[in-house]
């Protein structure tokens, strides 16, 4: 039963809105029109964002490099050259003095027995100027810095407290659940505690320690120390037998395997060459492999596992407990780092990147972190959630 | 004006052809008297209004409307079996669409098959460009900052007499790496002053500039460093250039490393245009071919090479006249991977583009289907790719089955074919690729469309943030 009269070409008669039926040349002069203008109506907007976009004469960035000191650097040199006038009075009489920077933006100069509390009224949320102190700098607890802050001396930031970008000539301390929304350095070290985040890149001229729960995206330090350091479990002794992958193809010339499914490699032996995985690549308890392991699929380093060389994976690299990688180690997805570990040395530094990673306290990186979308300092216990 | 590069004219052309060949095709169609432009699809008589004034000659007839532009040709229509012939009654009782008149002769399937491989590279084309924020999941190379870096040799390579070489060679000389891990050496055919020059580099940079090499062969041949970097000397590299060259090589599989070269800004709107192709190009096109591990030819320049690996390859081919994409092949053949870096900026003008790597890789199609050292989910994906890059052929095939279908009489489908088939001829890709660039961030690049803007009102738009 129909209850549409349907045409001869299996359409309804007269669809839609009683348009006749047909190729458009049948249409009458007027619909043939409006389709016509419709359609170029229709391209003019798909296509006029794009020729806005094409008429620009160029980008506004001179270059793509992350340029991820700059902020710092301009934080620097602000203090040491625009206002190191301010920064000599203060530090010689004391006292405060107020300024504009090269931005138009006010800047507060404090000298020395001056704390940022005592210039600003109580109950205050949120202050809108910069702040450079030739002293100490405490910024109190759940306060808002909408600008950048610099001190010669150790800087710390109390409970809850935001801040935008921190430099200190000495050590810097953030505090619990303490959030730093753009870049901070100390000369010195930097301590972050429990719950706090980093949005931007922290880095230290000594050493970088973060305490359980803290989130960042870089880190950039000679040692970056994630929650109490553990003492490294003893290391396999003697000799131990070298394992050579049945079905792989072997590049003897470049001393690499090149494995096209999974490879699986067992515990308590030595691999004297690369290993390029097409698949999952499983390294067992205890193994020392002399060279770099790359795996399209995933990597999953067992305990105690030694790499000599560098990880490299598309896709997600597990590093269980107590194990030791002297290269760089590139997830492209996931990075699952145990407590214990030890990436790079203090002589040659490594760089450790993935968009998610979760790192166990009790480990040490030595060189650079990032964490393209999260990162985390979990405890041993929580790495399995 | 800048010059125009000799692109644009083998663009200009091919997009003239596809247009004569479309137009060839739209006024081939009455010729052959096709019942796709029927305009009597329903029963009731053609009103007043749909028809043409009658000092139209032989345009269309009252009785059967059927538009003939060609007096002379036969008024029949050409009937299949498989249509309900139009004088009689279709009965009420079998279903217009039946099996019966579903039914396809080969040259039909053979053009669903045909359009139904067009829609689905489009498909996936358009599934990438909404993903791609989303998956992320190569290893970023730009992030590798600490490193112990390896020592390289960078040639510059000089290829037009009279380049200045020296100011070149001391800004890189101050690039971003470690100075005592990196080694210039000049190379080509240089006049009398430019080698006192070199020689007085040589003088003041001992250890670190190495003597001129006669051609870059000679160089990468003589280089005692495993990895060597080539540079022209007429483009501009940024501060990290060779940190960012260097860095794929920690990947063990990586014996090349391939980079668009960013076209220089001149206010020529070719220019700008490449320009904001690349910025597509390097967020959408090379990162699939990074996760499938396929060399990303095309719009790339080779900027380093593991001798090593080019060892194992067979060395350079001075004969074959695309001398980058024939070794990054036969290296694909041997088990390397060539690293696409995008985050790598060299700036300068592409006198001779490699615009089409088809025939290379054609060429060495067989023995990448025979090495031992390839997957064969890689070659799978390594035939889908070739496929891929035919598909502007594969659509003109398409156009022509389509014809050859309306002249058969199957209207409907060859109507469809030809709309969706010239458009995807005409301007698949240059869309694509547009939607792509509304997510390119590069250098301040962001390309907009208005859908995509409208998609992220929908709420849909997380997906392309």
């Amino acid at each position: 039963m129909h209850s549409t009269e349907l045409g001869q070409s299996g359409w309804p008669a007269g669809w839609p809105l009683g348009l006749p039926l047909g190729w458009p040349l049948g249409w009458p002069l007027a619909w043939q029109i409006a389709l016509l203008l419709g359609g170029a109506l229709l391209l003019a907007l798909l296509l006029r964002p794009a020729r806005r976009e094409w008429l620009r004469e160029q980008d506004d960035e001179a270059s793509p490099a992350p340029r991820h000191e700059d902020r710092i650097d301009a934080l620097r040199t602000m203090a040491t050259q625009e206002f190191s006038d301010m920064l000599q009075r203060v530090r010689d009489n004391g006292g405060v003095m107020r300024g504009i920077d090269l931005d138009g933006e006010p800047v507060l100069v404090l000298g020395s027995k001056q704390d940022l509390a005592s210039q600003i009224e109580p109950g205050t949320r949120r202050i809108g100027f910069g702040v450079l102190t030739s002293q100490r700098l405490d910024v109190p607890g759940e306060l808002v810095c909408e600008r950048d802050l610099f001190a010669e001396g150790r800087a710390s930031v109390a409970q809850s407290a935001v801040v935008r970008s921190l430099l200190s000539l000495r050590d810097v301390a953030i505090g619990v659940r303490a959030r730093v929304t753009g870049r901070v350095h100390a000369d010195g070290r930097l301590d972050v505690a429990e719950g706090a985040w980093l949005h931007g890149e922290a880095s230290a001229g000594q050493a970088l320690a973060l305490a359980r729960r803290t989130r960042f995206v870089r880190l950039h330090a000679p040692v970056i120390e994630f929650g109490t350091r553990e003492v490294p479990a003893a290391r396999p002794g003697g000799t131990l037998p070298e394992y050579l992958p049945g079905d792989a193809q072997h590049d003897a010339a470049n001393r690499r395997y090149i494995v096209h499914g999974d490879l699986s490699v067992p515990a308590g032996h030595r691999v004297m060459a690369d290993l390029i995985v097409g698949g999952r690549l499983v390294v067992h308890e205890n193994c020392i492999i002399t060279g770099s392991l790359r795996a399209d699929r995933s990597v999953r380093l067992g305990q105690g596992v030694q790499v000599e060389g560098g990880i490299v994976s598309p896709s997600d690299i597990r590093i269980a407990d107590n194990c030791r990688i002297d290269g760089p180690v590139m997830a492209g997805t996931r990075l699952i780092v145990g407590t214990g570990c030890v990436l790079g040395t203090r002589g040659d530094p490594v760089s450790v990147s993935a968009a998610r990673m979760r790192i166990a306290t009790g480990s040490v990186v030595y060189g650079f972190v990032s964490a393209r979308q999260a990162g985390q300092v979990v405890a041993p216990q929580d790495l399995q959630s | 004006m800048a010059r125009t590069p000799r692109s644009l004219f083998t663009k200009i052309a091919q997009h003239l052809l596809s247009l004569a060949l479309m137009l060839a095709t739209l006024s081939a169609m009455p010729a052959l008297a096709l019942p796709g432009l029927d305009p009597d699809f329903s029963d009731a008589p053609p009103s007043s209004e749909q028809l043409p004034p009658p000092d139209v000659a032989g345009a269309l007839t009252p009785d059967r409307t059927r538009l003939q532009l060609a007096p002379d040709l036969p008024a029949e229509p050409v009937v299949m079996p498989a249509v309900v012939p139009m004088s009689e009654e279709p009965d009420a009782a079998t279903p217009v669409l039946s099996a019966e008149s579903l039914s396809l002769s080969p040259l039909g399937v053979a053009l669903l098959l045909i359009l139904a491989g067009v829609l689905a590279r489009r498909a996936y084309q358009w599934w990438m460009v909404l993903n791609q924020r989303r998956r992320i999941d190569q290893p970023d190379w730009s992030a590798l900052r600490s490193a112990d870096w390896p020592v390289v040799t960078l040639l510059v390579v000089a290829r037009e007499v009279g380049t200045a070489i020296e100011p070149l060679v001391e800004y890189l000389l101050t690039m971003d790496y470690p100075p005592e891990r990196l080694r210039i050496r000049p190379t080509g055919q240089f006049t009398t002053a430019q080698r006192g020059a070199v020689a007085a580099l040589l003088a003041r940079h001992p250890g670190r500039v190495l003597p001129t090499a006669d051609r870059p062969l000679d160089g990468i041949r003589e280089a005692d460093t495993d990895i060597v970097l080539i540079l022209r000397a007429e483009w501009t590299p940024d501060r990290n250039f060779v940190r960012q060259a260097v860095a794929p090589f920690f990947d063990p599989s990586v014996g090349a490393v391939l980079a668009p070269l960013d076209p220089v800004v001149d206010g020529h709107p070719y220019t700008r245009l490449r320009q904001l192709s690349r910025a597509a190009w390097a967020r959408i096109v090379a990162p699939w071919l990074a996760r499938a591990n396929l060399p990303a030819l095309g719009d790339t320049l080779l900027f380093g090479v593991r001798r090593s690996a080019v060892a194992a390859a067979g060395g350079w081919r001075q004969t074959t006249n695309e001398r980058c994409a024939d070794l990054v092949w036969r290296l694909f053949a041997e088990g390397w991977h060539s690293a696409c870096q995008t985050a790598l900026w060299v700036s300068g003008k592409q006198r001779d583009p490699q615009a089409s790597q088809l025939p290379g890789l054609f060429v060495h199609l067989p023995a990448l289907l025979a090495s031992q050292r390839i997957a064969w989910r890689q070659k799978g994906r390594l035939l889908g790719y070739a496929l891929a890059r035919g598909s502007r052929h594969l659509a003109g095939l398409g156009i022509l089955l389509a014809v050859f279908e309306y002249a058969s009489g199957n209207s409907l489908l060859a109507g469809l074919a030809l709309c969706i088939l010239l458009t995807e001829a005409l301007a698949g890709q240059s869309l694509t690729l547009l939607a792509a660039g509304a997510q390119a961030c590069q250098r301040g690049t962001q390309v907009s469309l208005l859908p995509l803007a409208l998609l992220r009102l929908a709420g849909v738009g997380h997906a392309l943030h």
